[in-house]
């Protein structure tokens, strides 16, 4: 035989080896697949084979999902809120008395080309006296005086609406030749942030609390499947199959268990909203305000069915590590 | 294919369950293992199923000294072997055919495979017309025949059995040793403890006898 031969031969088993060896995996592959197929299909019927022993666990873990969620939702409109706000946030910059309509206009444009300024708007003094006897309803009383008392003013959109660029714009704008004084009421909006804080951190535990609390109700309920199942890990083992084998029937478990905590949760919260929303939109009308419950979009929804799956599958993952080592075929 | 080389077990450092076991079984053979209770029958079975590693010595089958396997091989390893159990261990909430299929579903083969083959295991025990029976409505012998099924669906080339006459009257329990006979005749080795010594001295092959946890005879096949 040449060479050339040889190496063709070679080659040639190295190809029908790897082809086998495709064929291998791939049958392996779809043996697998089969089996997880097999299982969760397996598994679920064994949850709906106990309807009430499966739905009170559902429950649980709904119910310590559905309080950080609500919190969440609740500080998520909070947020919207506040963006709101920083929107509004304005200064305002009262021009000397004696500057009069035409000073004033050059002022506010002075005001208005200063970079760290979004928009301005000018209060006349007379404008400013008409909102003041509207706001007031005083126009009699008001109507006597002679004089206006009250400046000019220019309301001031800063670019950057957080509390140290307001006090900073302040001071900037306070140096401008006809503005007397430059008001900023931060006070108020630095304790809603600091509220808005404090109330996202106490989400956070909660949240981090009450998912250790479905990993305990999940790996509880796993933990007696496995008792309840012992001899069949036995003699399963004692035929040879390998640790994932015996653990997958309770990580589908687990994982279903989290699913459909997940998917009462979510029901349970559109009920709660449906429930709520009505007073909660009357209570802020008669404040003046338009006011939507805030509910769980497409992203959320998939963010809390997701994580609830994984919580199960977690918590039957702790539950059946520890307890598979204690069984051991007699 | 079975190898004890000088093997000792002890178990919780004091009490000697076995010592200094010494014996080779061929490939094909069929042996008996006898002694009365607490001997360390099932301690030697479980021994070559590495259920337990041995405390002295060396355990080799099919030429591999099974201590060295890491626990990630067992199961391949436990998969090459077929074992019956004087209790049968048949799983309750699934038919007979679930059960001697199940080998083969935790190797994962083929659906059409595990039919097949399930179903030759079934007839070779003549109980093809039960594979839809729950395990709970078969008799003592039907079970520990579905449990024989079981370990042989796979054709491991090592077949172990515990006890596996013990509750059964007596013209079952030859039946049942006529079945391992047949298995034998086609290349498995086979090693049966019993202490049904009259069934045994009947059947003529080797029988290896433990005393008190040592080796006491070795009769050759008659």
């Amino acid at each position: 035989m040449s060479e050339r031969e040889n190496a063709q031969a070679a080659s040639g088993t190295s190809r029908r080896g790897a082809r086998s060896q495709r064929t291998v995996m791939r049958s392996r592959l779809s043996a697998w697949a089969r089996h997880h197929r097999a299982v969760g299909r397996d598994s679920a019927t064994r949850l709906i084979r106990t309807p009430v022993a499966s739905l009170l666990t559902m429950l649980a873990i709904a119910i310590a999902l559905m309080l950080p969620t609500a919190l969440w939702l609740t500080l998520d409109g909070a947020r919207l809120l506040d963006t709101q706000l920083d929107e509004s946030a304005t200064l305002t910059a009262y021009l000397e008395s004696e500057v009069d309509e035409r000073e004033a206009m050059r002022v506010a444009e002075a005001l208005g080309a200063t970079p760290a300024v979004e928009a301005i708007r000018l209060i006349t003094a007379a404008e400013g006296m008409a909102e003041f006897q509207q706001a007031l309803g005083l126009e009699d009383a008001l109507d006597r005086l002679t004089t206006n008392p009250l400046p000019a003013s220019v309301v001031i959109s800063p670019r950057d609406a957080s509390p140290d660029a307001m006090r900073t714009l302040a001071a900037e704008l306070e140096a401008v030749s006809g503005v007397d004084e430059v008001r900023v009421d931060l006070a108020w909006l630095e304790r809603l942030k600091r509220l808005a804080e404090l109330g996202r951190r106490v989400t956070l535990a909660l949240g981090v609390l009450f998912g250790l609390g479905v990993l305990l109700v999940v790996g509880n309920t796993i933990r007696l499947a496995v008792e309840s199942r012992r001899q069949e890990i036995e003699v399963v083992t004692l035929l040879g199959a390998t640790h994932g084998f015996v653990r997958r029937p309770f990580l589908y478990s687990g994982a279903w268990y989290g699913l459909g905590g997940g998917l009462l949760a979510w029901g349970l919260l559109a009920l709660g909203r449906q429930w709520l929303s009505a007073p909660a939109t009357a209570l802020a009308e008669s404040y003046g305000a338009s006011f939507a419950m805030p509910a769980l979009d497409a992203m959320g929804s998939a963010t809390l069915l997701i994580s609830s799956t994984l919580l199960g599958l977690l918590g039957a993952w702790i539950a059946v590590s520890r307890h598979l080592a204690d069984i051991r075929p007699q | 294919m079975i190898a004890f080389e000088h093997v000792g077990k002890r178990y919780g450092g004091r009490f000697e369950a076995l010592a200094n076991i010494d014996f080779r079984v061929r490939r094909g053979e069929m042996v008996f293992l006898t002694g009365h209770s607490g001997a360390g029958k099932s301690s030697l079975l479980r021994l070559i199923m590495r259920l337990e590693r041995p405390s002295r010595g060396k355990v080799r089958v099919a030429g591999h000294d099974i201590a060295g396997l890491h626990a990630s091989q067992v199961p391949f390893y436990r998969r090459q072997i077929g074992v019956v159990f004087q209790d049968h261990q048949l799983l309750f909430d699934r038919d007979v055919f679930a059960n001697v299929a199940l080998p083969l579903e935790i190797q994962g083969a083929e659906p059409r495979e595990i039919a097949r083959r399930t179903r030759a295991a079934l007839d070779k025990v003549g109980l093809l017309h039960r594979e839809k029976a729950l395990p709970i409505e078969l008799s003592g012998g039907e079970q520990q025949r579905i449990g024989i099924a079981r370990a042989v669906v796979n054709k491991p080339a090592l077949l172990l059995a515990d006890e596996p006459t013990g509750n059964l009257d007596p013209q079952l329990s030859a039946d049942i040793m006529t079945l391992f006979e047949d298995f034998n005749r086609i290349g498995t080795t086979v090693l049966v403890a019993s202490h049904d010594l009259a069934l045994i001295a009947r059947l003529r092959h080797r029988v290896l006898r433990l005393g008190d946890g040592r080796l006491v005879g070795d009769q050759e096949a008659s």
